[in-house]
C-alpha cells in the first residue's frame, strides 16, 4: 500500500525542509539561518537586560518586523497550502477537473495526508523533491505549488537583503565587556530553541496528524 | 538617608479595590488594541460568548453548555488579570503623584508690584495660581515657595523636605548655582527676592508628576520591538490553529469552537504579553521610589543600556572632603612643637579640612574627649596669638602671628618653599621626599613652617566610601565602564581612580571636558550617562544619553537633564543604572518563561484533542490527560492564574 517513505524517515525529510535553515541546504537554508540569528539574538539581549546587537549593530524594530515576517512565512505557505488542498479535497471531491480531487490520493487517510504536506513543504523549501502516490501533475497542484515556490524562494532572500541593508547603514558600536557572545555555547542553545520553537512547534499538530497519527496506528 | 513616605506597600486595599474597577473599565476595546496579545485573547472571549449563547439555545455536538461557559470565564479572567497588573502598577504611580501634588496646593503669594524704579518693594497677596512667568515674589521666613522660580536678591535657608524628603535645611542665594528655588518648599530664615519662571501648572514638577501619572508614557523602542516579537508569535499560532480546522475534517477529527479558542490563547505569549505594559509603569514607578522623577520611561530603559557613566570624584567615590590622616615633623624638630604649630595655623580655619587637621592634632596629643573650643583656647590664652591670616590666593597660605612674634604659616610646599627660600632657608630633602611619598598614595601634602623654616608636613587623604570598590566591580561585570570625573591633578586622580576601582579618570576637570569626553564616547556608539546640578553641567547634561540633574541644582541644569534626583545624592546614578537594568532583565525573564510554558501546554493539548478521533494518539499523550475537555480547562485555568503570580 505504501508508494512513498516509512512514517518516521518521512517525518524526518519533512522536518528538515520545515526548518529549512540549513547550511548547504538547497534554496534559502542559510539566509534563514541569519534571520533565526537575528531573532535570537534579539531574545537573548532582552534576557541579560541590554539592547540587543549582533556582529556590532544594533538589532531594533525595523529588524524584528523584517525578520519576524520572513520567519514565519514559510510556516504559513506549507500550512495553509496544506489546508487548502485538504478542505478542497473533503468539501469538493467530485469537482468536474481533470483530475478529481477524491482521486489525488493512491493512499488516503493519514499517509495521503503525509503526501499532500510534503508537496508544499518541498515546494517551499525549495527542494524539489515529493512523495509519491500524490496526483500531482494537473492544474491545481502544479499551479498553487508554482506559487508557494515563487513566495517561498523570494521574500526570504529580499527580507535579509533589507535587513542587510538597513544594519550597514547604522553605526558600529564596539564590542565591551556586556556585549552578547555570539560565539558560545549557551548561544547556540538559545539560536537552537528559536529555531525548534519557530519552524518546529508550527508544524507539530501537522505532523502529529500526519506521520505520527500513521506510525502509531501500524 | 531619610526617604519621603513613598514606598506605599503593594497591595493596599484602596489601591486594590480601584485597580479591580480599573481593569473591568480597561475592557474598552479601543484601549485593548493597545496591546494586540491580550486584545486576541479578548475576541477570544466574544466568540467563546457567542459560542455559549448558541450552544444554550439548540445544544449541539460539541461539549456541554457548562465546559463552554468555564472555558469563557476562564478566558474573562485571563484578560481581566492582565488589566489588574496594569491597573496596579498605574494606581500606585498616581498614588505617589498625589502624594507630590498635596505639596502643590493653593498657597497666597507675596508678589512684588513694580510702582516705578525705587518703589517696587510694595506687596500684594495674590493666589499662587495668579503668578505669571516674569512676576517677582517675595518669601520671608515662614512662608512656603509658592512657585518655581530663581532668586533675583538675597539668600535664605530652605526646608526642601517636602520635596526631597532631606530634612536639613539648605542655603540658597541669588546668582550661581544655587539659585532656583522649588514651589511647595518652605522658607526658614531670611528674606528672598524670586522671579517667577514659569507658568501656573506648567512648573518642572507640574510636568513631572503628570508623566509620573502615565499620561503621556510612550512606548520604548525596546518594548516597541518586544511587541513586533509578540504580535510575529500569535500570528504563527493563529496560522496553526486556523489550518489546524481543515486538517481536522480530513482526520475525521471533531475539534470544538472552545478546542480552537482555548488552544489559541494557551498558544500564544499571553503572559508576557499581559504584563508588559505594567513592568513598564513599575520602571519608573521604581525609579521614582528611589525619589529619582523621570522624565519618560525611556530614560529608564536607556539607564538599563548605559556603557559609560561619569561620576563625579567629591561625594560619589570619595566622601565629601579630605581629610587630615597624619602629621610628620622634619629632622630636628620635636614632635610637640609641630602639633603645635600645626593647631595655630589651623585655629582660623573654617574648612573642614582645617577642621579634620584640629581633629587630628587632638588624637595625637591625647586629648581625643576634649571638645574642638577648649582644646584650641589652650593655645589662644593671654592673646598668645596677635594676628590671623586667612588663606589667600595670592600668598597661597594661611596660619597664624603669635605675640612673642612668630610666624606660624601652612600651605602647599610651593609656595612654603618660596618663603622660606627667600628668607634664606633651605627647604629640607628629607621633607621634600615626604610630600613626593603623600603626593604618590593620592593625598596633599601641606607644608608647616615656623619663622620661615619648614618644621614639618600635615598628610590629607582623600577617603574613598566604603563599598563603592564592590559597586563599580558589580558595574564592570555588567559591562558598564566607569570614569571618574575630578579637579584632582593627574598623579592624585590616577591613584585615587586605581583605588577606587574606575576604569578611567578625568584629571583637572573642566565643564567643557566632560562635554568633550561624552562626545568623544558618543562618536564610538556608547550611551553615556552622567549626573550634575551646575549651569555650566547644563550642555553635558543634555548630550548625555541619561542625564541625572540634582534637585537642587540650577533650573537650566534640571531642563537639560531627563531625570531628576530629589535627594541630591550623586550615588544615585549608579543606583539608576542597576533599575533600568533590573527593567531589563525582567521583561526578558518574563518572556522567555511565557514562550516556554506556551511551548509545554502546546505538548499538553494538541495530543488529548486529537484523542477523539484517532485513539492510537494516546501514546503521545504523555500527561494521560482524560479528554480533550480536562487537557483544556486545566491549560486554560493555568494560563490566568500564570498572570498573578
Amino acid at each position: 500500500m505504501h508508494d512513498s517513505m516509512m512514517p518516521f524517515t518521512g517525518l524526518l525529510l519533512l522536518l528538515d525542509m520545515m526548518i529549512n535553515a540549513f547550511y548547504g541546504g538547497v534554496g534559502v537554508g542559510l539566509l534563514n539561518y541569519f534571520v533565526f540569528l537575528i531573532i535570537a539574538v534579539f531574545i537573548s539581549g532582552l534576557m541579560v537586560g541590554r539592547t540587543p546587537e549582533f556582529l556590532g549593530k544594533k538589532v531594533e524594530a525595523r529588524e524584528m518586523k523584517i525578520a519576524t515576517l520572513i520567519a514565519l512565512l514559510h510556516p504559513f505557505l506549507i500550512l495553509a497550502g496544506t489546508a487548502i488542498s485538504s478542505y478542497v479535497l473533503v468539501s469538493y471531491p467530485q469537482a468536474g477537473w481533470s483530475v478529481q480531487p477524491a482521486n489525488w490520493l493512491n493512499n488516503p487517510s493519514y499517509h495521503g495526508f503525509s503526501e499532500m504536506l510534503y508537496e508544499y513543504a518541498s515546494a517551499s523549501a525549495n527542494n524539489g523533491s515529493g512523495f509519491e502516490g500524490l496526483a500531482d501533475n494537473n492544474f491545481f497542484w502544479n499551479f498553487s505549488t508554482g506559487l508557494v515556490l515563487i513566495l517561498g524562494r523570494s521574500l526570504p532572500i529580499a527580507g535579509p537583503l533589507a535587513i542587510a541593508g538597513l544594519l550597514a547603514q547604522k553605526k558600529q558600536i564596539p564590542e565591551g565587556a556586556g556585549t552578547l557572545q555570539t560565539d558560545t555555547g549557551t548561544f547556540g542553545l538559545m539560536t537552537f530553541a528559536v529555531i525548534f520553537i519557530i519552524a518546529a512547534l508550527a508544524f507539530f499538530p501537522a505532523l502529529a496528524l500526519g506521520p505520527l497519527a500513521e506510525y502509531f496506528s501500524m | 538617608m531619610k526617604r519621603q513616605k513613598v514606598s506605599k506597600r503593594l497591595f493596599e486595599r484602596a489601591l486594590v479595590l480601584e485597580a479591580a474597577k480599573q481593569s473591568f473599565g480597561k475592557l474598552d476595546p479601543r484601549r485593548m488594541i493597545k496591546n494586540p496579545v491580550m486584545f486576541v485573547v479578548w475576541l477570544g472571549t466574544l466568540v467563546m460568548v457567542a459560542e455559549t449563547l448558541r450552544q444554550a439555545v439548540s445544544p449541539a455536538s460539541s461539549g456541554s453548555v457548562g465546559y463552554n461557559l468555564t472555558v469563557t470565564l476562564v478566558l474573562l479572567l485571563t484578560v481581566l488579570f492582565s488589566n489588574f497588573a496594569e491597573a496596579i502598577a498605574e494606581a500606585r504611580g498616581k498614588a505617589q503623584a498625589e502624594s507630590l501634588r498635596k505639596t502643590r496646593e493653593e498657597t497666597p503669594a507675596k508678589k512684588v508690584e513694580s510702582l516705578g524704579p525705587g518703589f517696587d518693594v510694595e506687596t500684594r497677596i495674590v493666589p499662587s495660581s495668579l503668578l505669571r512667568k516674569g512676576d517677582v515674589f517675595l518669601c520671608e521666613a515662614g512662608d512656603i515657595v509658592p512657585s518655581d522660580g530663581e532668586i533675583i536678591e538675597g539668600l535664605a535657608s530652605i526646608d526642601e523636605s517636602a520635596i526631597t524628603g532631606e530634612s536639613a535645611p539648605m542655603i540658597r542665594e541669588a546668582g550661581g548655582d544655587k539659585s532656583s528655588v522649588t514651589g511647595g518648599t518652605k522658607v526658614l530664615s531670611d528674606r528672598i527676592k524670586v522671579l517667577v519662571t514659569t507658568q501656573p501648572g506648567e512648573s518642572f514638577l507640574d510636568k513631572m508628576i503628570a508623566l509620573v501619572e502615565g499620561a503621556s508614557r510612550q512606548k520604548t523602542p525596546n518594548e516597541i520591538a518586544l511587541t513586533i516579537l509578540l504580535a510575529g508569535f500569535t500570528l504563527v499560532f493563529i496560522i496553526v490553529c486556523v489550518t489546524l480546522k481543515p486538517f481536522g475534517d480530513y482526520a475525521g477529527v471533531p475539534i470544538s469552537v472552545a478546542a480552537f479558542v482555548s488552544l489559541f490563547v494557551c498558544l500564544i505569549p499571553t503572559t508576557i504579553g499581559g504584563l508588559l505594559s505594567a513592568i513598564g509603569i513599575a520602571g519608573m514607578d521604581r525609579a521614582l521610589r528611589a525619589n529619582v522623577i523621570t522624565k519618560s520611561g525611556k530614560a529608564v530603559e536607556t539607564a538599563g543600556d548605559i556603557d559609560v557613566l561619569l561620576l563625579d570624584k567629591t561625594g560619589t567615590i570619595t566622601i565629601g572632603n579630605r581629610k587630615a590622616t597624619g602629621i610628620f615633623e622634619a629632622n630636628g624638630v620635636k614632635e610637640k612643637e609641630l602639633l603645635d604649630a600645626c593647631v595655630v595655623s589651623s585655629i582660623a580655619d573654617e574648612t573642614p579640612e582645617g577642621k579634620s587637621i584640629i581633629e587630628l592634632c587632638k588624637t595625637l596629643s591625647g586629648k581625643s574627649d576634649v571638645a574642638d573650643k577648649a582644646f584650641v583656647s589652650e593655645y589662644q590664652q593671654n592673646g598668645a596669638i596677635s594676628r590671623f591670616l586667612k588663606f589667600s590666593a595670592e600668598t597661597r597660605t594661611s596660619g597664624a602671628d603669635l605675640s612673642d612674634g612668630s610666624r606660624i604659616r601652612k600651605g602647599a610646599q610651593d609656595a612654603i618653599r618660596k618663603l622660606s627660600e627667600q628668607a634664606g632657608q633651605l627647604f629640607p630633602t628629607e621633607v621634600q621626599t615626604l610630600v613626593k611619598r603623600i603626593a604618590s598614595d593620592g593625598g596633599t601634602p601641606l607644608v608647616v613652617s615656623r619663622n620661615e623654616k619648614v618644621v614639618g608636613v600635615i598628610e590629607l587623604q582623600d577617603i574613598i566610601k566604603p563599598g563603592i570598590r564592590e559597586r563599580f566591580e558589580r558595574l564592570r561585570k555588567m559591562g558598564v565602564k566607569t570614569v571618574m570625573v575630578t579637579g584632582d591633578n593627574p598623579m592624585t586622580a590616577s591613584y585615587i581612580a586605581d583605588k577606587a576601582g574606575v576604569d578611567d579618570y578625568i584629571a583637572e576637570a573642566r565643564p567643557e571636558d566632560k562635554m568633550t569626553y561624552i562626545r568623544k564616547e558618543q562618536a564610538l556608539g556608547r550611551l553615556v550617562a552622567m549626573m550634575g546640578d551646575g549651569t555650566n553641567d547644563a550642555p553635558a547634561l543634555a548630550q548625555a544619553d541619561v542625564g541625572v540633574a540634582m534637585n537642587s541644582g540650577t533650573q537650566a541644569a534640571k531642563e537639560a537633564g531627563n531625570m531628576v534626583d530629589l535627594d541630591n545624592d550623586p550615588t544615585k546614578l549608579i543606583e539608576v543604572v542597576e533599575i533600568g537594568k533590573q527593567l531589563l532583565m525582567t521583561r526578558g525573564t518574563l518572556t522567555t518563561f511565557s514562550i516556554a510554558n506556551d511551548v509545554a501546554k502546546y505538548f499538553a493539548i494538541v495530543p488529548a484533542l486529537f484523542l477523539a478521533g484517532i485513539p492510537s494518539m494516546q501514546r503521545l499523550n504523555i500527561m494521560n490527560l482524560d479528554s480533550p475537555e480536562s487537557a483544556i480547562l486545566s491549560a486554560v485555568i493555568f494560563n490566568a492564574l500564570i498572570i498573578l503570580c
